[in-house]
């Protein structure tokens, strides 16, 4: 039961620790070596996962990469979290004025075309630090979560045990926190942990639209979009970045599941 | 309830009426040069410029694109794209529907499948082949769809040669030709593109109803049920079916958009013509006409998703009173 | 290299091994890939559409075309086409003479009140075209029923191209009643009636367009009865599609794919000439205040020795392809024979580079890697669309050779319409820019000249302006020997250094076996296509 999570935990370890040390062990992340001779090299003892289209170490990038998408992604995640969740209990409270403020909040986040928003935000000002990014996707990202939220909620408010903590006397913050919001957990840890690639990929989506991290910094995002154009020729390219990703998601998805076993020990 | 259903969907309608405003507000905040997509890379004397953007209204006051666009909404008129030079609503009409047939071939089958397979997951929790779906359905969501599009066109159409490599019909067809000739062009061409989109797509709804399903066997209500001696399977459709539907009402609510706003790296790949691949070229280009016609359509999409699950909340679990 | 301007593939011996019968090509038929919708596949209207100008060059004729294997844009260098024959009256003027077998598609025949109108059309503001290409034309004027006469504003070698090959009659007799602006959203912009080679038979929006060869085309039968223009936005989807037989020509090859490209061609690869240009363009004024020059690239010889401090061949051969050219001025491949048909770039020379910093007085005094003068470092930006991979890679190998020299440059990859934006407000160092030339050198003027600089509007971003090459072009315009002037002139702007030429690029252009009599012209790829043959014998069931 428990191995799950360890296997979870090993794997996002191991990615910290690339992310954190790997940059020490790997060569430069930079053009290093020679653009007409060394580029798309398969993976060697020099570089341990070949070279890209200029002749850079796809282990360095990888590992400097880790940095900057596990950031992204893990902010974006955190901070569609709280609000989605937030705003997604507020819209369920049996409070009519504010409940209605919240759920048109959700429908109109909702029907805003995040690339717009995302535009708006970002173009004029160029690149922008790695946090604020990770930042403005969670801010632009917290619809969705809300509105799963508040579905949940809805539901648990009519289930049997919260009428009967209800009818218990129970105050409402505390049918809120204590009977409520465990119970969307299950739905919420499942879109959180898909999240985390929703991250990573909108990262290098936006990399198209000139809104992504800064040029040569590397990102798992802008490897996997620079990748795009040599999937024929060298997919290795592709290879590195995606593993790392599935790697990532599939950790979270572990760890989640198990957070779900613990805190509603009465599923299985 | 119909007295809620009224007064809910006028409240859908406020807000998107609000949204629309947001949306040209920030399509007017859009930085770039509104006449690029008719001048590309080439200059233009001040009278010319003058001369196209009264043409295009791109010189307009956001009051002014505002009423342009509700007398627009009005008249069935919301002007011409600016790069395709033809009336906004028949280029949107072009490619709704290609966009409208993998939208939903692709959610009809991750609403049966995939929740299909989210049950069986999970009541089979202890079978290794349960946990490989499971986790297959995550790496096929985790990798790019543009990765899983440009292997299967690799693979069936360059390789080996059995579909092709992508476009909603083959345009050497005769237009003579019958009509299960050309149904059967129709799916030779939509095979590929909605193999990329489930694979990229399933592991929600598996997961969601897989973990719902879990939640739900725990109740006290099932418990018991099976200490009746219940039979498993009777219990999975009797009682962990219906109350796990929620969170898939919920989904199926924020999906329908994706209905008419297209994937656009599926569509980029495959070369379908549908809308995600027009808004993304839209915003690209600034092409503004496109943008809010599409992003409007987009608009009432979202609000009708979130009407329908509403009212699915209710027919799913009745004791949900509507507020 | 040698390159030839015009590559025409020998026809064949005919090899009559098989019964006739069963070699009949009944519907020979040529379908290619575009990047985008030709949506408005109109002379004028086009957007400045490559995929429109395409469809538009096979439904409406050109008066005069290129000359095979001719060189220059002189009075000789064109063949008749929509005009039977020109004469020239005097320095400044031309009478063209209208083929009288010349029939619009629906019969009525094509006359000099089609080129009055079309003229008419091209200088309204509301039809949008970049009206500086129009700039030398004084007055155009019906002579008779079938000649009109072209007066230019001064003597030049390139009058015949100026008005005979851009020029494009549109039926005055169906477009006549409608408001110019409204021709591009009309019922004829969906479906044409020209008086090329070919009619327009149908569209499938989204997807294709559909041409059928007129048989009664008075030039000659189309050897191609059949030209199927397929949409497809995506670069390794138009591969895709020729690598499983879907299209039987490929142009633009992205450069990871032209192995497995030339494979299935069976090696049949045409190097066509390009007119693109690849270059970093240089804000020699500072930005904010253009009447200032920039601290840092306001000195030439910081031009110059961030120039030579580039290894360009290395660049152009690695983002471009190994058909690149490496140009010290603008010119692409089209110009090649201003040079003798070569283009030859001086070599990189870091060493040099660091001596020219030095000499100016750029030093490295805090030791932190970039050199200063009068503390100010040696730090610029430089600017790129995102959509541009060639951008990207360009941007960050420039990056790392810069670095050797002690220059720092930060890389802003933005929107591709900040860039723009940032570009005609003046906010910027560099740009990275990627533009199509004319075949008539002295376009250079649209985007180099005195006159462009002070123009609002124009492509001279940098506001460039050099009084001595304004001279030069005055010069090469009526000269004799037209490439030593043209010559003159590229050679005094790479002096200056406006700009970091990167890359005149090739353009390798698959075309699958079958085809006889292959005409491919560098600029308006496909102008030549009904001229094109199927080898009987080799015809697939879509040619049958």
């Amino acid at each position: 039961m428990r191995s799950g999570a360890r296997t979870g935990l090993v794997i996002l370890v191991g990615l910290a620790t690339v992310a954190v040390i790997g940059p020490w062990f790997a060569p430069d992340h930079d053009i290093q070596g020679n653009l007409l001779t060394g580029t798309l090299q398969l993976p060697s003892a020099a570089h341990w996962l070949g070279t890209d289209a200029l002749a850079r170490d796809i282990f360095a990038r990888l590992a400097y990469g880790a940095r900057v998408s596990l950031t992204v992604a893990g902010l974006a995640v955190a901070v569609a979290t709280v609000i989605g969740v937030w705003v997604g209990l507020t819209a369920s409270a049996p409070s009519r004025v504010l409940a209605g403020v919240a759920e048109r909040a959700i429908n109109l986040g909702l029907a805003m075309p995040r690339v717009i928003v995302l535009l708006v935000l970002l173009a004029g000002t160029g690149q922008i630090a790695t946090g604020w990014l990770g930042l403005v996707l969670g801010l632009t990202g917290w619809p969705a979560i809300a509105r799963l939220v508040r579905g949940e909620a809805l539901r648990l408010r009519e289930a049997a045990f919260v009428a009967a903590s209800q009818a218990l006397g129970a105050s409402s913050g505390r049918v809120l926190w204590r009977e409520i919001l465990p119970g969307t957990l299950p739905a919420l840890l499942v879109a959180a942990t898909l999240g985390v690639a929703d991250a990573v990929l909108l990262e290098a989506g936006l990399s198209f639209i000139g809104v992504g991290v800064r040029p040569p910094t590397p990102s798992w995002g802008n490897m996997i979009y620079e990748a795009r154009d040599h999937l024929m020729d060298a997919p290795w390219l592709l290879l590195a970045p995606c593993v790392a990703l599935v790697l990532t998601t599939a950790a979270a998805t572990l760890l989640g599941e198990s957070l779900r076993r613990s805190l509603l020990p009465e599923s299985r | 309830m119909t007295g809620w259903l009224i007064r809910r969907t006028a409240d859908a309608a406020l807000t998107a009426l609000v949204a629309v405003v947001l949306l040209v507000i920030l399509v007017h905040l859009l930085p770039g040069d509104p006449l690029a997509p008719i001048l590309r890379d080439r200059g233009a004397d001040p009278a010319t410029a003058a001369a196209l953007a009264a043409r295009w209204g791109t010189n307009r006051t956001i009051l002014q694109s505002l009423a342009a666009l509700f007398t627009g909404v009005i008249h069935g008129d919301l002007g011409l794209s600016l790069s395709a030079q033809r009336p906004v609503l028949d280029v949107l009409a072009d490619h709704l529907g290609p966009t409208l047939l993998l939208g939903s071939l692709t959610l009809l089958i991750d609403f049966t499948v995939g929740l299909a397979l989210g049950v069986w997951t999970a009541l089979h929790a202890d079978l290794a082949t349960a946990r490989w779906v499971s986790a297959l359905s995550v790496v096929g969501y985790t990798v790019p769809s543009f990765v899983v599009g440009t292997v299967l066109v690799w693979l069936f159409a360059v390789k080996l040669g059995w579909l092709p490599s992508g476009s909603i019909a083959d345009p050497l067809l005769s237009s003579s030709a019958g009509t299960w000739a050309i149904l059967a062009d129709h799916l030779r061409h939509l095979v590929l593109p909605l193999a990329a989109l489930v694979i990229a797509t399933i592991a929600v709804p598996l997961r969601q109803q897989r973990s719902a399903v879990f939640e739900v066997a725990a109740q006290p209500w099932v418990l018991a049920a099976r200490a009746r001696g219940v039979a498993p399977a009777r219990i999975a459709w009797r009682h962990c079916w219906r109350p796990a539907l929620t969170p898939i009402v919920t989904l199926l609510g924020l999906w329908l958009p994706l209905l008419v706003a297209g994937a656009v790296f599926v569509e980029v790949v495959f070369n379908w013509p549908g809308m995600g691949l027009l808004l993304a070229q839209a915003t690209i280009d600034r092409d503004v006409p496109v943008v809010v016609a599409g992003g409007a359509l987009l608009i009432v999409t979202v609000q009708a998703g979130s009407l329908l699950a509403d009212v699915l909340y209710h027919v799913v679990d009745p004791r949900q009173r509507p507020t | 290299m040698i390159r030839t301007r015009l590559i025409a593939a020998a026809a064949c011996g005919i090899a009559l091994t098989q019964p006739v019968a069963a070699q009949r090509v009944a519907n020979p038929t040529v379908v290619y890939a575009v990047g985008a919708e030709p949506a408005v596949p109109l002379p004028l209207f086009g957007n400045n559409e490559e995929s429109n100008e395409d469809v538009a060059d096979q439904l409406f004729l050109h008066l005069v075309v290129f000359a095979p294997n001719s060189h220059g844009t002189a009075d000789n260098a064109f063949v008749p086409s929509l005009a039977r024959a020109w004469h020239r009256i005097d320095p400044v003027t031309l009478t063209f003479d209208i083929d009288p077998r010349a029939r619009w598609q629906d019969g009525v025949p094509v006359t000099s009140r089609d080129v009055i109108y079309t003229w008419g059309l091209a200088n309204d503001p509301t039809v949008g075209l970049d009206r500086s290409r129009l700039d030398p034309i004084a007055s155009v004027e019906a002579v008779g029923e079938r000649r009109v006469r072209v007066r230019f504003k001064q003597p030049s070698a390139e009058q015949v191209y100026t008005f005979g090959f851009l020029m494009q009659p549109l039926p005055a007799h169906l477009l006549e009643k409608l408001s110019p602006s409204a021709i591009a959203a009309s019922d004829f912009a969906r479906h044409p009636i020209g008086n090329g080679p070919y009619r327009f038979d149908h569209r499938t929006p989204g997807l294709a367009v559909e041409l059928h060869a007129d048989t009664a085309f008075f030039l000659g039968r189309p050897g191609i009865a059949r030209v199927v223009v397929r949409t497809t936005t995506d670069a390794t989807a138009r591969v895709n599609l020729f690598l499983t037989g879907e299209t039987d020509v490929l142009d633009k090859i992205p450069l990871p794919s032209i192995p497995q490209v030339t494979q299935r061609a069976g090696g049949r690869i045409i190097a066509l000439a390009s007119n693109r240009l690849a270059y970093l363009l240089i804000n020699s004024r500072s930005p904010g205040d253009s009447t200032q020059p920039h601290p840092v690239l306001g000195d030439a010889r910081v031009r110059e020795a961030l120039a030579i401090a580039l290894d360009r061949t290395t660049i152009a051969h690695t983002v471009f392809g190994a058909a690149s050219d490496v140009p010290d001025a603008a010119q692409s491949q089209i110009w090649s024979w201003i040079t003798g048909g070569t283009i030859h770039g001086a070599p990189a020379n870091p060493a040099r580079a660091r001596a020219l910093l030095a000499q100016a007085g750029w030093r490295d005094a805090n030791g932190d890697g970039v050199v200063e003068r009068n503390g100010t470092p040696l730090r610029f930006t430089l600017i790129y669309a995102a959509s541009s991979a060639a951008g990207n890679l360009v941007a960050l190998q420039a990056q790392q050779m810069w670095r050797s020299i002690g220059a720092e440059v930060t890389l802003e990859k933005l929107d591709g319409g900040v860039v723009g934006n940032r570009v005609r407000t003046g906010q910027w160092d560099m740009v990275f820019l990627a533009a199509n030339q004319d075949p008539t050198p002295s376009s250079l003027v649209q985007s180099w000249s005195c006159k462009s600089a002070h123009q609002a509007g124009s492509t001279n971003f940098a506001h460039w302006c050099d009084a001595t090459f304004d001279q030069l072009v005055q010069r090469a315009l009526t000269a004799r020997d037209q490439a030593a002037a043209w010559r003159d002139v590229l050679t005094r702007m790479s002096s200056q250094r406006p700009a970091i030429f990167i890359a005149a690029p090739g353009n390798p252009i698959a075309v699958n076996s079958r085809y006889d009599n292959v005409i491919l012209w560098p600029s308006h790829t496909w102008l030549s296509l009904w001229q094109w043959r199927v080898r009987p014998g080799a015809a697939l069931p879509r040619d049958r």
